[in-house]
């Protein structure tokens, strides 16, 4: 869960609008968005169209990123494997936050019998490995997008849920709450317009880095033969099956993997650059 | 699902030997074998069971080769030899067959073998407890009793004349066990069987390997052993290393002696590899084939058989996926199994236009908005379960299973391949519903494979192994008049003719021919591989003086 920890190092003086990095990671993550919502602007090919007359092409003009072994497209593989690494990395982030707010809320606001309830059910959560919660929740609902979503999006919960009920405690008990209550306002007025508010700010940065987790560990499922099956474009699936071939053909391996990690660091750099722009000490 | 038995191929065992014939690297063996020191094998697969008497799956095969010894052996000529069993005789009528036993040999538990001993191993195989699979579809139909009639002389009956019995006996599935260790029931007997061979099973510590050590009081080896008496090693680490990259690293790095299934992706580098030696061995038997359950509702129609059967490339998807290493076979039975006719070989070949002309005439005519076709409203669509473990879908298996999809999708049938875990795909084998399509293979020293795989006696036997659930009159008498003979030639013409049946009827989708293929450390010497099911024999094995 270290990607949640924004490091003192991503705190620059210059805005993110002046780095050439945050251009380049906005360019790389637009054109993954265009590759997950209309595949065929970038590609005309089929990526389940075999041709066994060219398995194991390597890079050329005719196709950039090689064949596997089957002669599919490559390229067009890792195209439409976009939308599906996307989906399951916007899915789990959705479900991760939709779930550690119910409990986040319930920590920050419930009183402290529910919050140490729900400290101790975070904690325990917190406590069980990220990756092998995900390999249980698939060994038992089996294999499939949704459960990927499901599995990474449990996972990544408890990370998320300690955050917002630390920013909940924070919020409620600041100046500006207690203000409110003196104004006489109700506490479900001060909630939706001022905690909520408040407390989800931070958590902006948290929700960009948060996708690129959840595309790492959906992708680190599928390598691991989980999740999405063959021949479905998937990156980490396709790292899987790649790994069988990685002496004769390293282009199987190679590409997924730059994309994962270039797609993975370019949010990283879009999530810094947000947290330039919102937080009040990042663009001192 | 991938089951299978075992193998005669005359003349198909092909030793390879990696790179020129000099190897200066590696010391010779000019003093001959030498005794002592332990291996490591490791095998792709685990057994679930190391009686092979129950089930009958290749690795329980393989590893009981070790430590349990048969009645007869088969030769690489296709010859039945003695073992256990110093001769016989058989009755005119081919009912009765009398052996007679090798004198003084004794189970590792101290239990003499003796005939009291053999009617003791066909009683367990028959018994529902056992459950046999293997064993019983090769006894099933004929066998009617084993009778001691002396301390080394045992009468085996028959219901009807058999005469693959030999040859079906001198495989490891076979193997003779000891009464006591039988007696404690099959789950002691699954962890630590107890026979006469080179060998004895030490422990199973299960998902990581099986400990075997020398049987320092062996004297039965089989008449085509390369020596007599006990074993040159030690023992054997019998090790499980299911993921193919892992396994043939671990040749490299020493941490393994010999490995099974050196995998096709890798056969370049084992080539080029100086300090190995690679030997494979075609099976006979049935080879690698999609089986269609012809109690599905899209697979009952005979045209839409043909038709899937037309539309997939399968010579090219073979060939692709094995990189040539494994060769494509077209017929039901493989090249090497005797009474093989090659005009049966690729009678439905890849043909689209037959293939879209057949599904026209089945009524198949719609297309939906993904090209399928459709009829009534319903979608020509097939599924397609396979195991998810890469042992047993490795990935060659795999990408064929993804050409054929993308091939039949061609011609508008959707095929989901439906990837699941062993348990589940326990539970599909006997189940019509629960597939329309399903991988299967029957290694067999025998043509009687196809009675095997395709008879009503072994749909009625109701364990799966009938994976198209079907049969036919004609092919079923074809079969029992071909085992009942022993005219060469009559059997030749009978088993060509059943083949030409089967072809016919396009219950299956034959792909390739399994095979047993080691690769072996050059400071190994004299592994060799039996015949009857491609077993890899250790008790002939030593280590070099300079290993």
């Amino acid at each position: 869960m270290s990607v949640l920890t924004v490091p003192n190092a991503a705190r620059t003086r210059r805005t993110p609008l002046h780095s050439a990095g945050f251009w380049a990671a906005l360019a790389f993550g637009v054109l993954v968005v265009l590759a997950a919502a209309v595949p065929r602007l970038l590609t005309g090919r089929d990526p389940l169209d075999i041709h066994l007359d060219q398995s194991f092409d390597p890079p050329s003009v005719a196709h950039v990123f090689g064949t596997d072994q089957s002669g599919r497209d490559v390229f067009a593989r890792v195209v439409y494997g976009a939308g599906q690494s996307l989906l399951i990395g916007l899915g789990a982030t959705a479900l991760g936050l939709a779930g550690a707010v119910v409990l986040g809320l319930l920590g920050g606001l419930g009183g402290r019998a529910l919050d140490a309830v729900t400290t101790r059910f975070i904690e325990v959560l917190y406590a069980f490995p990220g990756l092998l919660l995900a390999l249980i929740l698939i060994a038992v609902f089996g294999n499939s997008a949704g459960t990927q979503v499901i599995a990474v999006g449990v996972a990544s919960m408890p990370g998320y849920a300690r955050m917002v009920r630390g920013q909940v405690l924070a919020v409620r008990g600041s100046g500006y709450v207690q203000a409110e209550r003196v104004l006489g306002r109700g506490p479900a007025r001060i909630l939706v317009r001022t905690v909520l508010p408040n407390a989800f700010r931070p958590l902006a940065v948290l929700i960009t880095l948060g996708v690129g987790q959840a595309i790492v560990w959906a992708a680190a499922l599928g390598f691991l033969g989980l999740g999405v099956q063959p021949p479905a474009p998937e990156w980490g699936a396709m790292l899987n099956a790649g790994r069988d071939y990685v002496q004769q053909a390293w282009w199987l391996d190679f590409f997924p993997g730059a994309v994962i990690v270039l797609f993975t660091l370019s949010l990283t750099v879009l999530g810094r650059a947000v947290r330039a722009v919102t937080e009040p000490g990042g663009r001192r | 699902m991938k089951r299978a038995i075992s193998a005669v191929v005359v003349g198909l065992t092909v030793v390879l030997t990696a790179g020129c014939a000099g190897n200066a690297g590696v010391a010779t063996s000019s003093s001959g074998p030498v005794r002592g020191g332990m291996i490591t094998y490791a095998a792709d697969r685990e057994p679930t069971c190391l009686d092979p008497h129950n089930s009958g799956d290749m690795p329980q095969t393989y590893v009981a080769r070790q430590y349990l010894d048969s009645l007869v052996s088969e030769t690489a000529g296709g010859r039945v030899v003695p073992w256990l069993a110093t001769g016989w005789t058989i009755s005119p009528d081919g009912l009765t067959y009398d052996f007679t036993l090798k004198q003084g040999v004794k189970f590792t538990d101290g239990v003499p073998f003796d005939a009291a001993a053999v009617v003791a191993n066909f009683h367990q195989i028959l018994d529902p407890a056992t459950q046999s699979s293997t064993d019983l579809l090769y006894l099933d139909s004929y066998f009617d009793q084993a009778i001691a009639l002396s301390n080394h002389a045992v009468r085996i009956r028959l219901k009807r004349p058999y005469s693959p019995l030999l040859t079906a006996l001198s495989q490891a599935f076979f193997g003779m066990e000891s009464p006591r260790a039988m007696a404690r029931g099959l789950a002691a007997n699954c962890e630590s069987p107890v026979g006469t061979g080179p060998f004895k099973v030490v422990q199973w510590n299960h998902e990581r390997d099986v400990q075997l050590v020398r049987n320092d009081g062996y004297d039965s080896a089989p008449a085509n052993a390369r020596h007599a008496g006990p074993a040159y090693l030690d023992g054997i680490t019998w090790k499980f290393l299911k993921d193919n990259t892992s396994r043939y690293g671990a040749l490299g790095s020493g941490e393994a002696d010999l490995i099974f299934n050196v995998p096709p992706e890798d056969e370049e580098l084992a080539r080029a590899d100086q300090s190995i030696t690679l030997q494979s061995f075609v099976h006979s038997g049935s080879p690698f084939s999609l089986d269609l359950n012809t109690r599905s509702p899209i697979f009952s129609d005979i045209r839409v058989r043909r038709a899937f059967v037309h539309a997939a490339d399968a010579k090219e998807a073979v060939q692709s996926a094995y990189a040539g290493v494994f060769p494509y076979e077209g017929n039901i039975l493989s090249s090497g199994t005797p009474d093989y006719d090659r005009h049966w070989h690729e009678t439905l070949p890849y043909d689209p236009v037959a293939a879209n002309r057949l599904l026209d005439q089945a009524g198949w005519t719609h297309r939906d908005a993904e090209g399928y076709r459709t009829k009534a409203g319903r979608e020509l669509s097939v599924r397609l379960p396979y195991n998810a473990d890469s042992a047993e879908t490795p990935p060659a298996d795999l990408t064929i299973l993804q050409d054929v999809q993308a091939m039949e999708k061609r011609v508008g049938i959707r095929v989901v391949l439906d990837a699941r875990d062993e348990a589940s795909m326990n539970a599909v084998k006997g189940d019509p519903r629960a597939y329309d399509l399903l991988g299967n293979y029957w290694n067999s020293p025998t043509p009687e494979v196809m009675y095997i795989r395709f008879s009503k006696a072994t749909l009625d036997v109701g364990n799966g192994e009938n994976t198209p659930f079907t049969w036919d009159k004609g092919l079923d008498d074809t079969l029992l008049r071909a085992s009942a003979t022993t005219d060469p030639a009559t059997q030749k013409r009978l088993y060509q003719a059943a083949q030409g049946i089967l072809a016919a009827k396009a219950w299956s989708m034959p792909m390739y021919p399994i095979q047993t293929r080691l690769a072996v450390s050059k400071r190994l010497k004299d592994v060799w591989i039996e015949v009857s099911e491609g077993e890899p024999v250790l008790s002939d094995a030593y280590l070099s003086a300079g290993g």
